[in-house]
């Protein structure tokens, strides 16, 4: 047996009190139909407001209320699923700003980027420029207040997601979330600021705008009620996930207790805060022409391999480190993420190389600078202090997100600004060391590696690109060409910013109790 | 054909550490220089951290409370605060700041020595001691290792350096930094020299070789 499965894994962890977690944190829905929806919350009626998150606690009785993590009865998916975050000015305005202190002071140091917002720390994760805050939210289409957006955020203050089967399914959810918001003086507690839509895209399940397939890599939580033998059985892949076991607490916020080493985690955590987590929303939109024009930019090689080198993966998935030369439609369930960089796992699939020099999946690469694995050279991915491998435990983070925009069609699109991208979040428990850790140190920066002997040093994330042509080291993307002797780097010039920021919110998702609690707009003492 | 550096990457760039760091009254010095010593002499057992820690140099001085640094300035200098030992520690590191404070608190030998002088540090009337981020609440609750961001915040406390300051050839203009920071060669760091010097690690291997060091002249007695 395994012994990442919780049968054997994590003994000392606590149980997972699923029904008080929302259900995304800790498990995909796998809808194609989602609605991101944000809301302003009216200042002079924060009782209801109070009334709104009342009416969506799943005891409710209301016809529309938040999809715990519990399990689905019979393991029938439903209808709709349903979630909620509150930024740190929503939480304010509904706790009050001297319960919102206590519950920032007891919580060190969760608090630290969610209290200025996503605005205020946007430099920090690359959103400078024509990426910069000011320029966020109008662009992308979806602003519907009449008031333009504040620069700093704090007019934004209720996330909401919708996942549904079909267009018209999310539609009359969507109305019925509406219906649910209290009105006085022919004013909602809760005005519309921003929708998006996130729809399939005719490439397939599951792909982006870029042509990649995606949501590979999830991390492998222990204690979560699937990662045990028998589930696994009837899924079909108790034998092939060799993927390293991550605690929960790096996404649900948990008391602390201890492992059988030492005490976990490193945070402090108000009750409010307890079984919920964070999350950075995201709005990404995505230069599909750019990006099409620097993969067929070098005469004599093939876009889909410098496609390829970009991500670390081919267009379907497959990644480098497994098969090298080209796709291989024979992988399937967990064969795309069965894979290291130094020493193979024990189920990996194709002829392992030890890919110590990236000369198989670059150091640049998307994938590798996001989750480098068992390369315990890259910085914040050192061993263990007992000198077991770090697998980038503590960095990883929960992706939610889908496509927006229509496909991209360069005959039809010629000359139009079409608005396309990834709309989602990002989830976790410490927003500074996970979220803005994997932006500021791995993907915005060169150099995250030691040693590394790329020209420049591994450059930028080339798949979001450079913000501007300032840095030299930024502008191109490298990558070792194993087919000359010996092997060299190939320097492609020209690296731009594929990946511009429309929208950022961190938020807070309260668990249920604590939902109750905002209902009522008080923090729990115990 | 090379051509000269006009661009340099904060991943690539040097920035001052200088620590003004509180410690209980008559705090033997062994605690600073026996920490020191363990970690010089542990380290030995593990993997070569010069260029994951990126530090091209480091200096610490404990200054007992009340005394002035010696040879005696004709001005104030380093001074303790009143019933404090002080300890002074300058450092030139690659890249950014937390990510040099966190190579070192994921060492346990170096976490160890980082946490004898928590254990020595005295915030009292300068602090206060239930923020989890002082001193005693990094001590009481696991260690640096446990509470890296809080250790951040603890240094950042004491730190006079600017983390943001690059050093430079050539101070850039338009800039309005509160000191200058000057170095020889901006951008080369830890990791480029043992990389790119020729026989860098055979010089300077890990751990470091005994060297005789000649005595330095002082200059003439005025």
């Amino acid at each position: 047996m395994s012994k990442y499965l919780n049968d054997i894994a994590d003994p000392n962890a606590p149980k997972l009190q699923l029904d008080d977690i929302q259900g995304l944190i800790l498990r995909g829905y796998n809808f194609d139909y989602i609605r991101y929806l944000v809301f302003t919350i009216d200042s002079n009626n924060i009782p209801g407001a109070h009334e709104f998150l009342g009416k969506l606690l799943p005891d409710s009785g209301s016809p529309l209320t938040i999809t715990s993590a519990a399990p689905w009865p019979n393991g029938v998916k439903p209808s709709y699923c349903l979630n909620i975050g509150i930024t740190s000015f929503g939480l304010k305005m509904l706790i009050g700003p001297t319960d919102y202190s206590t519950v920032k002071s007891a919580s060190f140091p969760l608090f630290g980027l969610y209290d200025g917002g996503a605005a205020v720390n946007a430099g920090a994760v690359g959103d400078i420029d024509n990426s910069a805050p000011a320029k966020w939210w109008k662009r992308s289409g979806g602003w519907t207040l009449s008031a333009d957006p504040k620069a700093d955020g704090s007019d934004l203050h209720v996330q909401i997601s919708v996942y549904t089967k079909s267009d018209e399914e999310r539609e009359a959810y969507y109305n019925t979330l509406l219906s649910l918001i209290p009105v006085k003086d022919n004013t909602p507690a809760l005005a519309l600021a921003f929708m998006k839509d996130s729809n399939p895209l005719l490439t397939g399940h599951n792909y982006i705008h870029f042509g990649y397939k995606d949501s590979f890599s999830q991390p492998r939580l222990s204690k979560v009620p699937w990662n045990n033998k028998s589930q696994r059985m009837l899924l079909g892949v108790s034998t092939v996930d060799d993927r390293p076991i991550v605690p929960p607490y790096h996404f649900v916020i948990t008391k602390k207790y201890n492992d059988g080493k030492t005490t976990v985690p490193n945070y402090r955590a108000h009750p409010l805060i307890l079984n919920g987590s964070f999350a950075a929303f995201r709005l990404l939109y995505q230069d599909v022409k750019a990006f099409n024009t620097f993969i067929n930019k070098t005469p004599g090689v093939e876009p889909e391999l410098v496609a390829a080198k970009m991500c670390g993966r081919w267009f379907d998935g497959t990644p480098l480190v497994v098969s090298p030369t080209g796709p291989n439609p024979n992988l399937k369930d967990f064969d795309y993420t069965n894979f290291n960089y130094l020493s193979r796992t024990a189920n990996q699939q194709g002829e392992m190389k030890n890919d110590a020099l990236g000369a198989l999946c670059p150091y640049a690469s998307h994938i590798r600078r996001t989750n480098p694995r068992d390369d315990n050279m890259v910085t914040g991915n050192q061993n263990n202090p007992d000198g077991t491998l770090n697998y980038a435990e503590s960095r990883r983070i929960m992706r939610r997100a889908g496509a927006y925009g229509p496909d991209y069609d360069e005959v039809k699109d010629k000359d139009k600004d079409i608005q396309r991208g990834l709309v989602g979040l990002f989830i976790c428990a410490n927003l500074a060391s996970q979220f803005q850790f994997i932006m500021q140190s791995w993907i915005i920066r060169n150099g995250f590696r030691t040693t590394d002997a790329s020209p420049n040093s591994s450059g930028f994330d080339p798949l979001f690109g450079p913000p501007n042509n300032t840095m030299q080291a930024y502008n191109e993307f490298d990558y070792l060409n194993d087919e000359t002797t010996p092997p060299a780097y190939k320097s492609i010039d020209g690296l731009e910013r594929f990946v511009r920021t429309d929208g950022g919110l961190y938020l807070f998702l309260p668990g249920i109790d604590a939902l109750k609690c905002l209902s009522q707009g008080i923090i729990p003492t115990t | 054909m090379a051509s000269p550096i006009t661009s340099i990457p904060a991943a690539e760039q040097q920035h001052m550490l200088f620590l003004f760091m509180p410690l209980k009254k008559k705090t033997p010095k062994e605690v600073v220089s026996k920490a020191l010593t363990s970690i010089q002499t542990e380290i030995k057992n593990i993997t070569d951290p010069r260029a994951a820690t990126g530090v091209h140099f480091f200096m610490f001085y404990h200054l007992l409370d009340g005394t002035s640094p010696q040879p005696k300035l004709p001005v104030t200098s380093f001074q303790t605060m009143p019933g404090k030992d002080m300890l002074v520690v300058q450092s030139l590191y690659d890249a950014d700041f937390a990510p040099y404070i966190s190579s070192f608190v994921t060492n346990p030998v170096i976490a160890w020595g980082l946490n004898q002088i928590v254990d020595a540090m005295d915030e009292t009337d300068i602090f206060p001691a239930s923020d989890p981020t002082s001193a005693i609440s990094i001590s009481e609750n696991g260690g640096v290792a446990e509470n890296p961001d809080a250790f951040n915040c603890l240094l950042m406390r004491y730190n006079f350096a600017d983390p943001t300051i690059p050093a430079s050839a050539k101070t850039p203009k338009d800039t309005n930094y509160k000191y200058v920071l000057g170095v020889t060669f901006p951008g080369l760091t830890v990791g480029k020299v043992l990389q790119n010097y020729p026989d860098a690690p055979t010089l300077w291997p890990f751990p470091p070789a005994d060297i005789a060091y000649e005595q330095s002249t002082p200059p003439t007695p005025c």
